[in-house]
This record gives C-alpha cells, sequence and structure tokens, in this order.
C-alpha cells in the first residue's frame, strides 16, 4: 500500500493547445447555487460534486479528448500530496480552482491551470482515532462559497473556498466509539447530506441532513431500525445496537421525485453471521429517503444476512432508460456481491440482476431480486473459497454511464 | 496502464482487509509527563532551541519556509495528549520533514520538551486585563473590522481569520497589531502588484507564491494566479492595508485587545 501511495501524484494532462478555464489568470470562481448544482452537467468545464451531476453520472461532457487523440497527451503539471497516505478523492474543479483532499482529512485549493496552490485546509485530530482501512478522505462538496468535508475524527466542517478558513465544526458522533467519516457530502438544496463510517467497530449507521449556513442538524435516519421500527426483528436479540450498516460513499438525488438515494455497507461483524441471525436490514441495501425529511421512502437489500463483507458502497447512477419498450426512470448498481441490478428507482421495484464478474455463492436471484444462496458458503474455521473475494466484485470505485453509448462502464475484479 | 492500475486496486483492497483483520495500532507508550516542573521546562527550553528552532524557530512560532508548524497554540495536529507528543519527538512524522529527536536523548529530556511546548499556550487566567472582552466585542462590530477579519466564518476574507486569534497573540502583541499594524507583516498579508503584459496590473494580498508562480486575493476577495514569466514586472509591497486604530481611545483598544484574547479554541 505504501508503494503505491508514494508514486501517487496528482497529474493533469493536457493537449499542447488546451484552452484553460481562465485565460487571463482570473477572476475566478463564482458562487455555487443550487440552480448550478441542478444543472451542473451544462457545465462540462466544471466538476461541481463528487460524481459530477446530482443523477450521479459521473459523465464528462467534455470533447476535446477522444480515442485519436488521446495518445498525443502530454504532461502539464504535477501537484504532489505531501502525505503519504489512501488517495482514493475526487476533486472538484470550480472554475479554474481545483478542490482535492487528502490524508489525513486536509483539503488544498489549486488554480487549475497550473497545479500551484492558493490556501490548504488542514484539520486538527485526536490521536485516538479508529479507522479500519487507512487514514482517507474522498473529496468536498460546494455550496455557495462554502466547501463541506468529512473528517476522520466524524465531525462535519465547512471551510470557506476562497480562504480556507473554517466557518463552522460540528461533531457527527463521538470517533471514541468507532464513528469516522470519509466520504465527500451531497448537496440537496440548502442542505448537507453526508453519511459515517466505521461498520467495524460496532457503531449503528446513519445518513445525516446538516443545514449548509449554520451545521445545525436538520435530521438523521438511521439504516437500522430501532425497537420500534419495522426491520428491527431482522437482528438477533440486541446485535442491531452494534450491526454497523454504514454510510461511506456518496448517494444521489433526483430533483423531480425528491429522493435520496445512498447505499449501505455490511453488517457488523463481518464474517461472523451467527450473532446477528436474520436479514438484517438495512445492511447492504440501497435506501431512498424523503429529500425534505429522510423518510425512509423504499429500499432494496442487495445481499440479506451478509457474511462476506459485500458493503453496498458503489454510486448510485440515476438514468432513464427503455425498459421493455417503455422509458423507465431507473437506478443502475454494479454491486459488490458481483451482481449487477437495475432498480425502478421511484419506487425500488426490481427489473434486471444479472452477474458481471465470477460469483459462486448465488444460484441466481428470484423474482424480486433476492439472491438464492447456494448452500454452506459460509467462512469457517477450516476455509471456503468464495467468489467474489471479500474485495467483492467490485468495490467502492465509480461506475460511470454514457448517455451517448447507452453503456455502464465499471471496474471490476474477476479472476483469470 | 489498465493492467498495473487493475493490480493496483486489488492490492488496495488486499490491505484493507488485512488492516482490518489485524485491528488498529495502538502506541505502546501511554503514560504521564513525570518531568513538568519549572526547571523541567527550562531544560526543555534549551534543548527545543539547540535542536528544533533551526525549523520551528527559536521561539517555536514555527516557520512558514520550513513547514514546521508553530508550536505556542496549544493545538496540534498530531500530539493531542502528552504522550501523542511525547512520541513525535521521540519518532518523528513519517514521511514529513519531522525528524524524531537524536537516539541518544534521554525520555527524561523528551519529557521536558513536552513541558517546555505545553508550557508556551497561554493561559487568559496568567493575564490581568485592564479591558472588558464585552466591550470589545461592541468595539469590534463599530470599527468595520469585519470587512476584513473573518471570526467563526462571519466576515471578510482580506485579513487574518481572528476566530482563535487569542491563542496565536499574548495581549501585547494584540495591542500592537491594532496600533502598528506595519511593524510585523507576515509575507502571507504583503500586497503583491503584478503587471502584466498587456499593460493593466493587478494587485492583492499574496495568498502563495514559489519561484515561476504568484497567487493573490484583490480587493474584491477575487483569487487570481499568474505565471510571472508572463507579467512584466513584480512589486512587494511589505507595509500592511490594515489601518492603525488611531480614532479608537485608549480604553478601546484594552476592550478590543481584551476581547481578541478571549477568542480561543474552547478545548
Ligand atoms: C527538519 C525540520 C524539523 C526539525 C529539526 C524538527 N521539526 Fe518538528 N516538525 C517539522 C515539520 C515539517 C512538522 C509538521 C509535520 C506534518 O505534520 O506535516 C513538525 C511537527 C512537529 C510537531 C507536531 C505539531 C502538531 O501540530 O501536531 C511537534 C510537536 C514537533 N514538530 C516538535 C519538534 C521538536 C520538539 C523538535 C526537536 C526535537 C522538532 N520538532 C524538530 C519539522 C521539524
Ligand atoms: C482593510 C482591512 C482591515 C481592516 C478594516 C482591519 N484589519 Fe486587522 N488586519 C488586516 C490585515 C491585512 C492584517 C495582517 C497584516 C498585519 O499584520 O497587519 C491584519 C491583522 C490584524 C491582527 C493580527 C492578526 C494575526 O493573526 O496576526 C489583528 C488582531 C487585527 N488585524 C485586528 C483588527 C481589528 C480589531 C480591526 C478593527 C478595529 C481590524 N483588524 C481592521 C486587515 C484589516
Amino acid at each position: 500500500m505504501k508503494r503505491l501511495a508514494t508514486v501517487f501524484v496528482l497529474t493533469a494532462l493536457a493537449l499542447p493547445a488546451a484552452v484553460t478555464a481562465q485565460d487571463d489568470g482570473g477572476p475566478s470562481l463564482r458562487p455555487v447555487t443550487w440552480e448550478r448544482l441542478l444543472n451542473a452537467a451544462d457545465e462540462p468545464e466544471n466538476w461541481l460534486m463528487y460524481s459530477g451531476t446530482l443523477d450521479s453520472k459521473r459523465y464528462s461532457g467534455l470533447e476535446q479528448i477522444h480515442n485519436r487523440n488521446v495518445g498525443n497527451l502530454e504532461l502539464k503539471w504535477a501537484y504532489q500530496i505531501p502525505e503519504i497516505d489512501r488517495a482514493e478523492t475526487t476533486p472538484l474543479v470550480v472554475d479554474g480552482v481545483m478542490f482535492v483532499t487528502e490524508a489525513p482529512s486536509n483539503v488544498v485549493a489549486l488554480d487549475a491551470a497550473t497545479g500551484r496552490q492558493y490556501w490548504r485546509y488542514n484539520h486538527e485530530l485526536p490521536d485516538d482515532l479508529r479507522i479500519c482501512c487507512g487514514r482517507n478522505n474522498r473529496g468536498v462538496a460546494i455550496l455557495g462559497e462554502t466547501l463541506f468535508m468529512s473528517t476522520l475524527d466524524a465531525h462535519t466542517v465547512a471551510i470557506d473556498a476562497r480562504t480556507g478558513n473554517l466557518v463552522w465544526n460540528t461533531e457527527t458522533a463521538p470517533h471514541a466509539s468507532g464513528y469516522s467519516k470519509t466520504a465527500a457530502p451531497l448537496i440537496v438544496k440548502d442542505q448537507v447530506i453526508t453519511g459515517i463510517a466505521g461498520g467495524e467497530y460496532g457503531i449503528r449507521g446513519f445518513l445525516d441532513s446538516y443545514d449548509a449556513a449554520s451545521g445545525a442538524r436538520n435530521w438523521r435516519t438511521y439504516t437500522i431500525p430501532g425497537p420500534d421500527e419495522p426491520g428491527n426483528q431482522t437482528w438477533l436479540g440486541e446485535s442491531w445496537r452494534t450491526g454497523g450498516s454504514p454510510t461511506w460513499i456518496t448517494g444521489a438525488y433526483d430533483p423531480d421525485l425528491d429522493l435520496v438515494y445512498w447505499g449501505t455497507g455490511n453488517p457488523g461483524p463481518d464474517w461472523n453471521g451467527e450473532v446477528r441471525l436474520g436479514d438484517n436490514l438495512y445492511s447492504d441495501s440501497v435506501l431512498a429517503l424523503d429529500g425534505e425529511n429522510g423518510n425512509l421512502e423504499w429500499y432494496f437489500q442487495f445481499t440479506p444476512h451478509d457474511i462476506h463483507d459485500w458493503d453496498a458502497i458503489q454510486v448510485p447512477i440515476l438514468g432513464d432508460i427503455r425498459y421493455e419498450g417503455e422509458m423507465r426512470r431507473v437506478m443502475m448498481w454494479a454491486n459488490r456481491n458481483a451482481f449487477y441490478y437495475t432498480l425502478d428507482r421511484e419506487t425500488g421495484e426490481f427489473l434486471v440482476g444479472k452477474p458481471y464478474a465470477l460469483q459462486t455463492w448465488a444460484e441466481g436471484l428470484d423474482e424480486n431480486g433476492r439472491p438464492i444462496r447456494v448452500p454452506n458458503m459460509e467462512p469457517s474455521p477450516e476455509g471456503k473459497l468464495v467468489s467474489p473475494t471479500i474485495g467483492g466484485g467490485t468495490n467502492w470505485w465509480s461506475p460511470t454511464f454514457s448517455p451517448r453509448t447507452g453503456l455502464y462502464y465499471v471496474n471490476l475484479l474477476h479472476p483469470r | 496502464m489498465r493492467k498495473v492500475l487493475f493490480v493496483g486496486l486489488s492490492q488496495a483492497a488486499l490491505v484493507a482487509a488485512l488492516v482490518l483483520v489485524a485491528g488498529p495500532a495502538t502506541p505502546a507508550r501511554a503514560q504521564e509527563n513525570p518531568f513538568d516542573t519549572l526547571i523541567d521546562v527550562r531544560m526543555g527550553e534549551r534543548v527545543f532551541r539547540a535542536q528544533c528552532g533551526r525549523c520551528h524557530g527559536r521561539d517555536a512560532r514555527g516557520n512558514d519556509e520550513t513547514g514546521a508548524p508553530d508550536l505556542t497554540t496549544g493545538q496540534f495536529a498530531r500530539a493531542s495528549t502528552d504522550a501523542g507528543m511525547f512520541s513525535v519527538i521521540r519518532d518523528g512524522i513519517e514521511n514529513t520533514a519531522m525528524i524524531g529527536i537524536s537516539p541518544r536523548a534521554s525520555d527524561q529530556t523528551v519529557w521536558q520538551i513536552v513541558s517546555y511546548i505545553n508550557s508556551l499556550n497561554l493561559d487568559p487566567g496568567d493575564y490581568d486585563l485592564p479591558g472588558d472582552a464585552a466591550r470589545g466585542e461592541q468595539v469590534y462590530a463599530g470599527a468595520d473590522c469585519s470587512s476584513c477579519h473573518m471570526i467563526g466564518g462571519e466576515g471578510g476574507r482580506t485579513g487574518p481569520d481572528l476566530s482563535t486569534v487569542g491563542s496565536r497573540l499574548d495581549p501585547d502583541e494584540l495591542a500592537s497589531s491594532l496600533t502598528d499594524p506595519d511593524a510585523e507583516v507576515a509575507p502571507r498579508w504583503w500586497t503583491v502588484r503584478v503587471n502584466r503584459a498587456d499593460g493593466s496590473t493587478v494587485e492583492g494580498l499574496r495568498m502563495n507564491e514559489d519561484t515561476f508562480t504568484v497567487r493573490i486575493m484583490d480587493s474584491d476577495e477575487n483569487l487570481w494566479s499568474f505565471m510571472k514569466s508572463d507579467a512584466r514586472s513584480l512589486e512587494r509591497i511589505k507595509t500592511s492595508t490594515m489601518p492603525a486604530a488611531e480614532n479608537l481611545t485608549g480604553s478601546e483598544v484594552d476592550d478590543l485587545v481584551a476581547y481578541l484574547f478571549s477568542l480561543r479554541r474552547e478545548s
């Protein structure tokens, strides 16, 4: 891992004659209104949120670079991340300024044309962090002139986009209890929607909304139902209290339906399923929440009672496609469990599900999309070979959908 | 290329798995500082000046050029406990210029440096200030300070953020920064005037500069970035853009100082 990180430098490649966002060196950085975020696809020269647009297509409308000239690209600049650790960030580009987050919970503002720094915000962290998988941050969100970032000590911070000054700093959950935060928040109107990590440390997952101006919490929706709520009986005894189901990858938003879509991670403990018998709702699921109050509108669980750490921590891609002769509003999802799914995103109805990578754990999916398990595939002291691995058919790596080709693209792990 | 990336990703996934199995690393040293008397502080200071001053400054106020942080604020990114600071000084911080102290130094010496660094944090209780913080807050609001300064995310961007200025500057320094702004102007707050090839001029506060480029913020808070090779000439004006508090009375300055000194991070 260390070797990998050492060679990671953020590079900007450009054609020799590329035009930069600001030809005369500025002035730059217009306020990013909700209107601009809604229409982010109309600004292909910018990248205004984690997945580019609210529907998370991660598709660039830029046409200057294509398969016939990609070989002519040359290095324009390199910015070296000073802190050597995980680098899993998606930078934002706003009117010629690039915002890059770095380990452990820092952000720099760079001139996108030269890679040179405007300012840096270093977040102070306590010594007693509890993090499973490296010191990591996945990016910021922007609204107006303020950036929003998750931090490893499970705070959400607002940072002035022009200076790096701290605007507010809200504790989301106590880090000493195993909570941490790595995912880029998602802006929905005037709300900062943000998830939580710590599924390996006995947390109870949730998704939060904070007021962008003040940092006060608007709502919290737990990803594991409490004792009086439907679904709680899918956890043996008290196991729901520490059942994980974190929310560590940024979701998507449909402004017409006013629904926030978010994936949830593995139930905990990861591989030891006997202590939490049942389906373990809503782990390894996608949740559709009311954009106003966070109420659960529908859910779809990809892997009931997961015992292989197959988090449903993927970017939900929203698209309108023709399905059996009619246009449908769908969600496309290549899951860590090695199945690809198309769901109706208005209702959560299961439309299509097929393996896209080698899998040996399910005979297939039933008509509701529930896996039909191959018996005796549980982890055991003797060992049990299962595909996909605990790494999954895919992982948090961003997929994309091209409206031009109608194809969905995904990074996958598939043994040769 | 694609192959390499593929392998890299699977390695990352594997490492994630291994780390998971191994659990978090817990530091072995976790104890109270046994050497924290006044004489320990003084001995710590001597070693600090000799071994750490070249990067952190002899007064421990930090140095932009070496990237060594100010150690007088009581806020530490890597050392929020005494034991944490001990490890930072003993072992250094991996992959940064912060190298550990010479292995010949005893644990006692390291603890004494910890005591010295802790002693630098200004304790408001040590000062008997003539001014009144609540009145100072009103003076601040009336004197248009917030057109240039932010406190808690509110205010302008053409001066330093004052949200925690009380843990950075002592009352004397605060008073002199009000009455004599030009006395000490950090390079971040110099004015850079860029005379461009087309004859136009852009002027602003110096946000960042290297051999080939410079970035500034103009008085309308716009960000600019220049290649020096594109500019006809470049001027640096090292006086402060902050007006001296000339029309404030002595007691208003005292009140302002009391207010500003109260601005510190609650710990
Ligand atoms: C070669 C330059 C250099 C020397 C010599 C040096 N430091 Fe540092 N120090 C740094 C840098 C750079 C950092 C910031 C590292 C980082 O976090 O990126 C740092 C960080 C620290 C920190 C952590 C600050 C924080 O905010 O958590 C402490 C404490 C510290 N140094 C103490 C010392 C002491 C005590 C000595 C002498 C024994 C010393 N340093 C010598 C460069 C130096
Ligand atoms: C025109 C903009 C402007 C105004 C108005 C202004 N300042 Fe400043 N101030 C600055 C700049 C620029 C600096 C940094 C340069 C320097 O040290 O003088 C500064 C520095 C300071 C500092 C030192 C901060 C540090 O971190 O070193 C303090 C304290 C301060 N100002 C307080 C005030 C107060 C109180 C007022 C209102 C009475 C005020 N300022 C009005 C621009 C301004």
